[in-house]
């Protein structure tokens, strides 16, 4: 217990206040629904946030979370090549392979070529880029051509395009255009760019918007500008949480009059497209 | 006083606590030591019957996620702190944009 009297852990994300939230939540899931998280994180991140293996299933069985892409956090720890924190999350995958899809993180900035072939070859399902903490442009030449590296094995790619992010459209539509058979998610959805993501990746089907700590009513504007088919569920853990992600996706799909019948695809089914 | 449309009215207040939920959560966010400030400052800008009295039922919420996520806050127990910010932030927008379309 914490001094106000409050549950610590996981049960304090659903207790109280958060209580008749979770309850809706629930409510809105459909019956039977295996939920996959897009986005969440295994490792140490330089602003002392931690989560283990361990950590992300336990929160995965409380909310009732199948399945789960994971990757390093910033790690201090990251050595030229970031393979130390790449093992980190390789680890925990194979204690746990039902529970998380890995994915690799690199900096572009660095010489990637060996950790990235070695991540390839060990079987790791996608690459994590993350504009603001390795502090690169998504049109400088490296990462264009990781891109590109990416596409040639067909390994999907999710990017950072949230907090922080102060261009991500316009860098990103060439890389886009020129290898439309890229697998790309959109952490966080694009968040300041969103509607302006939306109208021009539209014509882009292998481009995924993924809702991570976006505000709800910027899921609201997104899910009523795209076609829902193109939105997956994620929670960014440790900097999100399952109820109140979930809550957020699942209360912009209800103000945006989204079909029921998206919801399973929201919470799963897009993402299963890429990875069973 | 101006007579406001209710609905306006009610609009108006809603985006009042909106705006101070979110100072609040970028203050949390970026560890500023004033944090505990402006969460105080959200929790005061929902006090108090909302005009006519429509909104009682997202406001009591809200009330409620701000007074347990200050209280969680001060006992450094991050994660259901921003959660019960973000999801009163989350209800107050929501609710602002069903109010325009009424």
């Amino acid at each position: 217990m914490t001094g106000n009297g409050h549950e610590r852990g996981i049960e304090a994300l659903t207790s109280g206040a958060m209580a008749s939230v979770w309850e809706w939540t629930k409510r809105r899931i459909p019956s039977g629904m295996e939920i996959f998280d897009a986005h969440a994180h295994i490792g140490v991140d330089i602003d002392g946030r931690t989560m283990t293996g361990d950590g992300m299933r336990e929160r995965m069985q409380a909310a009732s979370i199948v399945k789960s892409i994971v990757f390093p956090l910033n790690d201090p720890n990251a050595r030229d090549d970031y393979s130390g924190p790449n093992d980190v999350v390789w680890s925990a995958y194979e204690e746990q392979p039902d529970l998380f899809v890995p994915f690799f993180r690199l900096n572009p900035h660095l010489d990637y070529d060996r950790e990235f072939a070695r991540c390839i070859e060990r079987g790791f399902e996608g690459l994590k880029l993350h504009p603001v903490s390795q502090e690169f442009e998504l049109d400088d030449p490296k990462v264009v051509r990781l891109f590109g590296m990416a596409a040639e094995v067909d390994l999907p790619v999710l990017i950072h395009a949230g907090f922080a992010m102060q261009r991500i459209v316009e860098p990103l539509l060439p890389t886009v255009e020129k290898h439309p058979n890229l697998r790309l998610i959109l952490g966080h959805a694009a968040m300041v760019e969103t509607l302006e993501a939306a109208r021009r990746f539209e014509g882009h089907p292998n481009v995924l918007f993924e809702t991570s700590v976006v505000q709800a009513k910027d899921l609201y504007v997104l899910f009523c500008s795209l076609d829902p088919g193109r939105i997956s569920y994620g929670s960014d853990i440790p900097y999100g949480d399952y109820p109140s992600t979930l809550h957020a996706t699942l209360a912009a799909v209800d103000a945006a009059g989204v079909p029921e019948e998206h919801i399973p695809g929201i919470l799963s089914g897009n993402i299963r497209r890429w990875f069973g | 006083m101006t007579e406001q449309p209710d609905i306006q009215l009610r609009t108006g207040h809603l985006l009042r606590v909106h705006g101070y939920l979110n100072m609040a959560i970028l203050s949390m966010w970026m560890r500023s030591p004033r944090a505990d400030v402006l969460i105080g400052m959200a929790e005061a800008s929902a006090r108090g019957e909302g005009p006519g009295g429509s909104d009682e039922e997202l406001l009591e919420k809200v009330r409620a996620l701000i007074r347990e996520s200050r209280e969680y806050f001060a006992d450094d127990d991050f994660p259901p702190a921003i959660g019960r910010m973000r999801v009163a932030q989350d209800l107050t927008a929501l609710s602002i944009v069903r109010l325009a379309g009424e």
